[in-house]
């Protein structure tokens, strides 16, 4: 991985990518997109990342080991089912409401924990495996 | 009822986690809550009922009902569970497991309770589970020792097999009679025994009945489980759990008496179990075996009472019942105490202790000759009653020759505990030996002196204890109550003959021993159950080690053969196919269409792995495109990214694999044959499930309400993060539990220093 090129690019498609994915994140109510593939996408430009820096700056970007963000976003798609089980008696029952004049409600919450856990899951199994190959 | 059982628990639990605490008090104070158990069991009213829904979709109900025989069994075990738990803080007094044996014992307590009280079938199976639990717990008590472990297994196995059996003929009970209520189903008993599948639930139940109790050919565990600690031998092997079965086959003869196979199956196997269980006990040297086979042939004796199940026998049934768990909870109990104070079991060592344990002496005089059946003991009633029942039918006139070797049996044990431990000859003097403390004696004291007080108060006997539990079982009444004297007949006769040769085989006893160690060569149920223990783990190995080759491609095709087996057999069936309504191919699909074939030929041909994890990414990018073409960009969005990471992910591990190189493959032929029917199944089977038109399509429901209930016009998310969240969850815990798994198995690959 020591093309030039490929560095350089990276490094500039990788933000990029991240925003990507919060967009289709948040867009993906109305249109194509929502917590899996966002997750996807986040995931693959951090191993694009990783491939290219070493899987160390990847790990660094994460901050947090991926397991956390498994269990980060299994809690968080968990807890968005609560208000749900609470006022309408159903757990993961939607609930609405409005934030400064956006529409958010618990299945907002619950995709992000789904986009959250899909990133977690796909790195943790990419640095597995690219510890290995390194060994 | 439900006071006893929540003290049984809650002070099993108080125990287990204060044991600490508790390790100070004095034997006394710790028997407390088994006293407060027998104070609430006392205080159950006849008819007292309790009925909680516990699944109520599926008709299972947690349901109790104190009727005469509950409440009698209830009294017997809660009775001897105070006395017995006394003994067993005063047998492990200053043992740092005494906390641990109590709070199981309690436990064991409320589990036996629970299975007593039971009114719904399945109440009654979820308490007969735990108190398999519980003794499996408790037989394993001692669990540095191999041989307890192994004990404990085997009591596990052998009833919880057929436990699962008493399930399945519950169930077939319930789907029979309509309902799992036992009153209703006694009542509907004579439109429930002609059905054609009783045979099989009778089977059943009777298997899990048997295995309970010991009897033959199960009746191995039972000695096996004497390696459990005096007071469990005495508690559960003698006095409750093992009458359990017995009380099952008791609880459920108003409903299956007049069933096929009951009355020949538990006579017939109830008299092996008398004859198995009265000759092995009388070759035994350990006096703890000795009891153990001595209860095996008790507990066939009850059997077959049940199984004769005219109102006589099963009076004498009940009566035995309560007589033997009188004398056998005394007897075991005076084995510990002997066990503990003398340092040995051996028949062959011990004798003449009368003078140095005077009190365990008379208990055990007591006792014994309750079990020999002196006139006046309870056990003499009892036996009168089972003679006296059998006899008065001419069919059933020849369980007196089964009865009598119970007798003779049992009285030659007696003679051995009664007479020879304690004033027998021996050649060792036990001049250190002293009396048992205090606590070990209240309860064989108690027992044993009851086994006389009963008979003197008959009336209550009879009319409080025996005739309720009675006429919860039969609605005819019997003709002969309990009695002291039952003046000079044919069945005293019989009495007389079972002492005397009773005396004549306890002359005998150390030749019977050598004779039975002679014997020993014999094959034994225990070793029939290693037998089939051995095989049974030999299969799986074999089969694990066939299916479980450690070969990828072999578990990618059994998968997906397994998977497409249904399916495929379906088309082999129904091969004609619905005809194609669809529209005509446009020229700019074929371009994905033909890319995608022609990536998979080449993944199926290259010889280097790394080009075919390449050409395998051609594949899944073409199918995107596909997705694209037929309005799915979602699935398509997702294909993309997951085909991408798929590529890199492959691409790690193909690094490591050692044979990289180009080679060939012998196999490879038929595995891209088989790929392509898997391919071709998929296909057919996609495409008959969208010729067919359901009556109503629930695509349909969510396109039109994504919006207006979900708030989101992209379908595909709604259904995801709303109408089906809870699908999703589950998903997204399955691909933590994979990523874990993951990481587990990369993890431990690395520590042993193993290649993948």
């Amino acid at each position: 991985m020591n093309s030039l090129i490929l560095r350089t690019g990276a490094t500039f498609v990788m933000p990029l990518l991240l925003v990507f994915s919060v967009f289709l994140l948040i867009r993906g109510h109305h249109l194509p997109g929502g917590g899996f593939a966002g997750g996807l996408v986040a995931a693959a430009s951090l191993t694009l990342y990783g491939l290219v820096n070493g899987m160390g700056a990847a790990k660094a970007v994460l901050r947090a080991s991926p397991e956390i963000w498994i269990a980060g976003g299994l809690g968080l798609a968990v807890l968005s089912g609560v208000p749900g089980l609470v006022l309408r008696g159903s757990f993961l029952a939607p609930i609405w409401g409005t934030l400064g004049g956006v529409k958010v409600g618990t299945p907002l919450a619950f995709d992000l924990g789904v986009y959250l856990l899909v990133i977690g899951v796909v790195l943790t199994m990419v640095f597995a495996l690219s510890e290995e190959g390194q060994a | 009822m439900l006071a006893a059982l929540g003290i049984c628990f809650l002070s099993a639990l108080g125990l287990a986690l204060g044991r600490r605490w508790c390790s100070r008090l004095s034997p006394w104070w710790v028997s407390i809550p088994s006293l407060l158990v027998f104070g609430a069991v006392l205080g159950v009213p006849q008819g007292a009922a309790f009925r909680w829904p516990w699944l109520p979709e599926l008709g299972v109900e947690f349901g109790l009902r104190a009727d005469g025989l509950g409440r009698l069994f209830a009294l017997l075990i809660a009775g001897i569970g105070v006395l017995i738990q006394v003994y067993a803080a005063g047998y492990f007094q200053g043992k740092a497991s005494r906390e641990r044996l109590l709070a199981l014992l309690l436990l064991f307590e409320g589990a036996m309770l629970g299975l007593a009280y039971s009114e719904h079938l399945l109440t009654l199976f979820a308490f007969w589970e735990l108190t398999s639990v519980a003794s499996f717990l408790l037989i394993g008590f001692d669990h540095g020792q191999e041989k307890a472990r192994k004990s404990a297994l085997q009591a596990l196995t052998v009833t919880s097999a057929g436990g699962l059996a008493l399930f399945a003929g519950l169930l077939l009970l319930g789907w029979i009679g309509g309902t799992y209520e036992l009153t209703a189903l006694a009542r509907d008993s004579g439109e429930i025994v002609s059905h054609p599948a009783i045979g099989w639930a009778v089977a059943l139940i009777l298997l899990g009945c048997l295995t309970k109790s010991a009897q033959f050919p199960f009746h191995f565990w039972l000695p096996g489980a004497m390696a459990a600690p005096t007071p469990v031998s005495a508690y559960l092997h003698s006095a409750t759990m093992v009458k359990a079965g017995v009380f099952l086959a008791a609880r459920l003869t108003p409903v299956l008496g007049e069933a096929p196979l009951w009355t020949p199956a538990l006579v017939v196997l109830g008299s092996a179990t008398v004859v198995a269980g009265g000759v092995a006990a009388l070759l035994q040297s350990d006096l703890k075996l000795v009891l153990a086979y001595s209860t095996v042939h008790a507990l066939g004796a009850l059997m077959v009472l049940v199984g004769v199940g005219t109102p006589n026998a099963l009076h004498a049934a009940i009566a035995l019942m309560c007589s033997h768990a009188l004398y056998k909870g005394a007897l075991f109990t005076i084995v510990g105490c002997v066990d503990k104070q003398a340092g040995t079991r051996a028949l062959s060592e011990l004798g003449g202790l009368a003078r140095r344990m005077p009190w365990s002496a008379a208990a055990a005089g007591l006792a014994s000759l309750s079990l020999i059946g002196g006139v006046a003991f309870a056990g003499f009633t009892s036996k009168e009653l089972a003679f006296k029942s059998v006899l008065e039918q001419p069919q059933t006139q020849g369980l007196v020759a089964v009865l009598l070797v119970a007798a003779l049996s049992g009285g030659a044990v007696a003679l051995l505990l009664g007479y020879e431990v304690f004033w027998g000859r021996a050649e060792r003097l036990f001049e250190d030996v002293r009396e048992a403390p205090p606590p070990m004696l209240v309860g064989p004291l108690i027992l044993s002196v009851a086994g006389v007080a009963l008979p003197l108060a008959s009336g209550f006997w009879e009319n409080s204890l025996i005739q309720p539990a009675l006429r919860s079982v039969t609605s005819a009444p019997s003709s002969k109550p309990v009695q002291l004297w039952y003046g000079f007949d044919l069945v005293l006769g019989l009495s007389v003959l079972s002492w005397l040769s009773a005396w004549a085989v306890y002359r005998r006893h150390e030749a019977l021993v050598r004779l039975g160690r002679a014997l020993s060569f014999l094959p034994s149920g225990t070793q029939v159950y290693e037998l089939f223990w051995k095989g049974t783990l030999g299969g799986a190995d074999l089969l694990t080690r066939r299916w479980q080759n450690g070969r990828l491609r072999w578990y990618a095709v059994v998968t997906v053969a397994s998977v497409m087996a249904a399916p495929g057999l379906q088309f082999s069936w129904a091969p004609g196919l619905p005809s194609a309504g669809g529209t005509a191919v446009r020229a700019f699909e074929a371009l994905p269409v033909v890319s995608v074939v022609a990536a998979a030929l080449y993944a199926a041909a290259t010889r280097t792995t790394f080009a075919a994890v390449a050409a395998l990414g051609v594949v899944g990018w073409g199918l995107a495109a596909i997705y694209v073409d037929f309005g799915a960009p979602d699935l398509a969005l997702t294909q993309l990214v997951v085909e991408a990471l798929t590529v890199v992910l492959f691409v790690f591990v193909v690094q490591r694999i050692p044979s990289a190189k180009p080679h060939r493959d012998p196999w490879r032929l038929a595995h891209a044959v088989f790929a392509t029917l898997v391919g071709l199944a998929v296909a057919g089977l996609a495409y008959a499930v969208t010729q067919t038109t359901p009556h109503s399509k629930i695509s349909d429901w969510h396109a039109a309400n994504s919006l207006a209930e979900g708030f989101g016009r992209n379908v595909v998310n709604v259904i995801l993060v709303d109408f089906r969240a809870l699908d999703t969850l589950g998903e997204i815990a399955v691909l933590a539990v994979a990523a874990i798994g993951v990481v587990a198995m990369y993890r431990t690959k690395v520590r042993k220093g193993v290649e993948p």
